[in-house]
């Protein structure tokens, strides 16, 4: 039978999903840790569980509980990098050679601070005669605890025609984490580290979602969501009266701040009483953060700057799966599930706002997650395994994206209870990430007659074969100098641990 | 059921083996760095680099020699052309250095009595009048070095400055000799053998030992340069630096003025900085390093005249300063832009 909703109702339903004063964005962290609020676990877009639907598939609005959850999540991410060993002191950048210049008097592509100076630092007798030590690896950002407050709600109206949801995984202690970082041979400047591309501060985004479902027939029900990405920008105007004293420099800042809305669809068709069948499609979300500098000298010099930082990019996802009910009465209920989703990770747009070079671009992934759903009596178990693809391609040249495979498993048992005549229900899941040990070896870096790159995607030679101090040919600077620190190769595996435990009470 | 309850168990036993597996595991997914190697080691790199200087051939001739012509008409009523160079000359070495990506025009100006030889000659009387050093970049910085003119033109030597003049077809060949000055420290220690290294900051000279002396008087180490522009601040130095120039002049040039390519270079020796505050800074201790472009380094002398320059030898250099060599030397005292000779 097929529902009949006034227009007016339509609207208002559309004016609430659209105007509602949500706050939320891209959601890497969801999509890392699943449902932690249901059983749905790490197929929350197949299976009907809880609040989650919201986000991951508002179809199923009206398949689950309407109820009020809440939950608390501990996340481990221990992601090692290991750097393989420099080969000799003849790729090392010399001190000072921060004025060097090519045989015809032009720059070098980048200047690389000298590798000794880099690693060990300078001690000084001032504050600003030492400098900080960068030593590689030392600053990686793969090995962080965090916890968080899951909450949802879903609630029915209209006759069970219709739902409204929300699904929220929020940071303790920071709200969220950016932490941009280059992935080449620029971040000699800063961590001298190479961190996990898909982790990381990733792991702290902002994660609301908000959906609604319509069911259309018995069988049929649509679902339609929303994140919303923030675009925040950071217009610094700063007057350099003394370029020795940039402490004291004057600055004026105006950061506009505004929401962009980026929607997820589902839909959930049940074939019959024991099969079930769902598809979602998730919009690309990210954060966006504009920075432009201005700096006026007092010499009347004006000099502008920008960059656009890019924060938790997630690209279209695709996804379908279906559930198959193999035994189900009063007592038992044995299900199956799997899940598919296809990522377009090679539109893929870095936290500095680039995107990965032609010949390492990133591949679109198909991943897959299967598992099985078991309830005796009040008591429901779930597994989960799945693999998920990386879409990164080795890393055999200037960039350095960490990213590995991944074997993804979740273990949960739910228990429903009724307290003072409300049905509730606890649960706890486990999921574990197994990033797949993986080794990234450097290629060569080829060089014309006259010392030129010839392949900028390769490694770049930070002392050009011709390179002059002054007019003096600068010693060693034939062949490779780099301070790149994925050179001359890294290697990376961990783990991703996630635990929860929730409390679902029934509206 | 019962095997339900089994595949359930076995589930369980799974997961709980990889989690257990992935805690112990955590213990060695740590960063690490594998054995190798980093910079340069002591005694090596081009910072420690001491000899082996090449010289760069002049590119608008290919042939390390003429780097251009011009200047005065010869005067009819004046000496005749000739490489024997004989006379009184106004010198300006003009050259350009790069601190931080930033351009610097460093000027110093002569005053030399020469005698020749045959194809020889010595400088038998000199002046090293003064030198600076003008930003010419945004982001570059002028260092006014006047404060220390007086005890330079006074300490600094240059008598015995040699070279060749050899007549050519087309007019001379003109080599002058490397030679070493250096200002504010012991000397002539520090010119004795070039390679002793200058005086660092905590080598302040005494009666017996050698070290860093304090000429301008101004109660800091060696001489002070007044930094303006995009920064601001002093800098102490005990400078070292070797000067050799080379060219194939016309000979009509002889009685102009003479452009000769300059090959150089300098120990800055930076024994402190300090802000406008006078807090230490470390900014203005940047070092700097000559421009890669060989045509911008060069020498211009022009032949004084009777009368010209004339009296004690403030008079002489005031008169080279601030009048002479921006009429006679006008490529190389230009100081708003890189001049090309």
């Amino acid at each position: 039978m097929l529902y009949v909703i006034k227009k007016t109702q339509v609207l208002l339903v559309g004016l609430v999903v659209l105007t509602a004063p949500l706050v939320g964005s891209a959601s890497p962290l969801l999509e890392t840790v699943g449902d932690t609020l249901s059983t749905a676990a790490m197929q929350p877009r197949t299976l009907a569980g809880g609040s989650a639907a919201a986000y991951f598939n508002p179809s199923l609005l009206l398949d689950s509980p309407a109820e009020i959850a809440v939950g608390l999540v501990v996340l481990r991410q221990s992601i090692g990098v290991t750097l393989y060993g420099r080969p000799g002191p003849e790729y090392a950048i010399p001190d000072g050679i921060e004025n060097g210049s090519r045989s015809d008097g032009t720059g070098f592509e980048s200047y690389g601070v000298g590798t000794n100076l880099l690693q060990f630092g300078k001690e000084g007798d001032t504050p600003q005669a030492s400098l900080r030590a960068r030593p590689r690896q030392g600053a990686g950002t793969g090995h962080d605890t965090g916890t968080y407050a899951s909450v949802g709600m879903n609630v029915h109206l209209f006759d069970g025609k219709f739902a409204l949801g929300f699904h929220g995984l929020v940071p303790n202690g920071d709200f969220t984490q950016l932490n941009a970082f280059y992935n080449d041979e620029r971040e000699q400047y800063f961590s001298n580290s190479l961190h996990a591309e898909l982790y990381s501060d990733r792991m702290t985004a902002i994660s609301f979602g908000a959906g609604a479902c319509l069911k259309i027939t018995d069988e049929l029900s649509l679902g339609l969501g929303a994140t919303l990405g923030l675009q925040a920008g950071v217009q610094a105007a700063a007057f350099v009266a003394d370029a020795s004293q940039l402490g004291d420099i004057l600055i004026d800042v105006t950061a506009p701040v505004n929401i962009s809305v980026a929607p997820h669809f589902g839909v959930s068709y049940h074939v019959t009483d024991r099969v079930h069948l769902t598809a979602t499609a998730h919009a690309p979300k990210q954060i966006d953060l504009n920075t432009n500098f201005t700096f006026l000298l007092a010499s009347g010099v004006e000099q502008e700057s920008g960059i656009q930082f890019v924060l938790d990019y997630s690209p279209w996802m695709i996804g379908t799966g279906g559930e198959l009910v193999l035994v189900e009465n009063r007592k038992h209920r044995l299900a199956l599930a799997t899940s598919l989703l296809f990522a377009q990770w090679s539109t893929y747009i870095n936290r500095h706002g680039e995107r990965p070079r032609d010949s390492y671009a990133w591949a679109d992934t198909l991943s897959a997650t299967g598992g099985v759903r078991y309830r005796f009596r009040d008591l429901t178990t779930l597994v989960d395994v799945g693999y998920v693809p990386s879409p990164v391609p080795e890393q055999t040249g200037r960039e350095n994206y960490v990213d590995n495979d991944r074997f993804t498993s979740a273990l949960g048992a739910q228990y429903e209870i009724e307290l003072w005549g409300t049905p509730m229900r606890v649960g706890a899941l486990f999921n574990a990430l197994r990033l797949i040990p993986r080794e990234n070896h450097k290629r060569e870096t080829p060089t014309d007659p006259g010392g030129d790159i010839i392949q900028p995607d390769l490694v770049v030679d930070e002392v050009p074969d011709d390179a002059r101090l002054g007019r003096q040919p600068v010693p060693g600077a034939a062949g490779l100098q780099t301070n790149n620190p994925g050179w001359p190769g890294f290697e990376s595996r961990g783990w991703v641990l996630s635990g929860s435990v929730y409390l679902a009470i029934s509206i | 059921m019962r095997s339900t309850r089994n595949v359930t168990r076995a589930f369980y036993a799974v997961f709980a083996l990889g989690n257990a597996a992935s805690l112990a595991a955590c213990e060695c997914d740590c960063d690490q760095v594998e054995p190798g190697y980093y910079g340069y080691g002591e005694g090596e790199g081009p910072g420690a680099s001491t000899g082996g200087r090449t010289d760069v051939p002049d590119a608008s001739t290919g042939s390390g020699g003429v780097v251009g012509s011009g200047g005065v008409v010869p005067d009819a009523d004046g000496p005749e052309p000739s490489c024997d160079l004989s006379g009184r000359w106004l010198a300006v070495e003009h050259g350009v250095t790069v601190a931080l990506r930033a351009n610097q025009v460093v000027v110093r100006w002569l005053y030399y009595e020469i005698e020749q030889t045959g194809d020889s000659f010595e400088v038998t009387r000199g002046l090293v009048c003064g030198d600076t050093g003008y930003g010419i970049d945004d982001l570059a910085v002028t260092a006014d070095y006047s404060g220390s003119w007086d005890v330079a033109r006074e300490l600094v030597n240059v008598v015995g400055r040699s070279g060749t003049s050899v007549e050519t077809s087309g007019g001379c060949d003109i080599k002058w000799n490397r030679f070493y000055t250096a200002r504010s420290v012991t000397l002539p220690y520090y010119l004795e053998d070039p390679s002793r290294p200058m005086p660092g900051p905590d080598e302040e000279a005494t009666a017996t030992t050698p070290g860093w002396l304090d000429w301008d008087g101004d109660g800091n180490p060696g001489i002070t340069g007044v930094i303006t522009g995009i920064a601001k601040g002093k800098v102490y130095s005990a400078p070292r630096r070797w000067v050799e120039l080379e060219g194939s002049v016309p000979l009509e040039d002889t009685v102009g003025t003479i452009t000769l390519s300059m090959d150089w270079d300098q120990e800055q020796n930076t024994l402190g900085a300090v802000d406008i505050n006078g807090e230490p800074n470390q900014l203005l201790l940047s070092e700097a390093a000559l421009n890669a472009d060989a045509t911008l380094h060069f020498a211009q002398l022009a032949r004084l005249g009777e009368g010209e320059a004339a009296g004690d030898d403030a008079a002489i250099c005031d008169a080279i300063v601030n009048d002479l060599s921006i009429q006679r030397a006008p490529a190389a005292t230009a100081v708003d832009d890189i001049p090309m000779p």
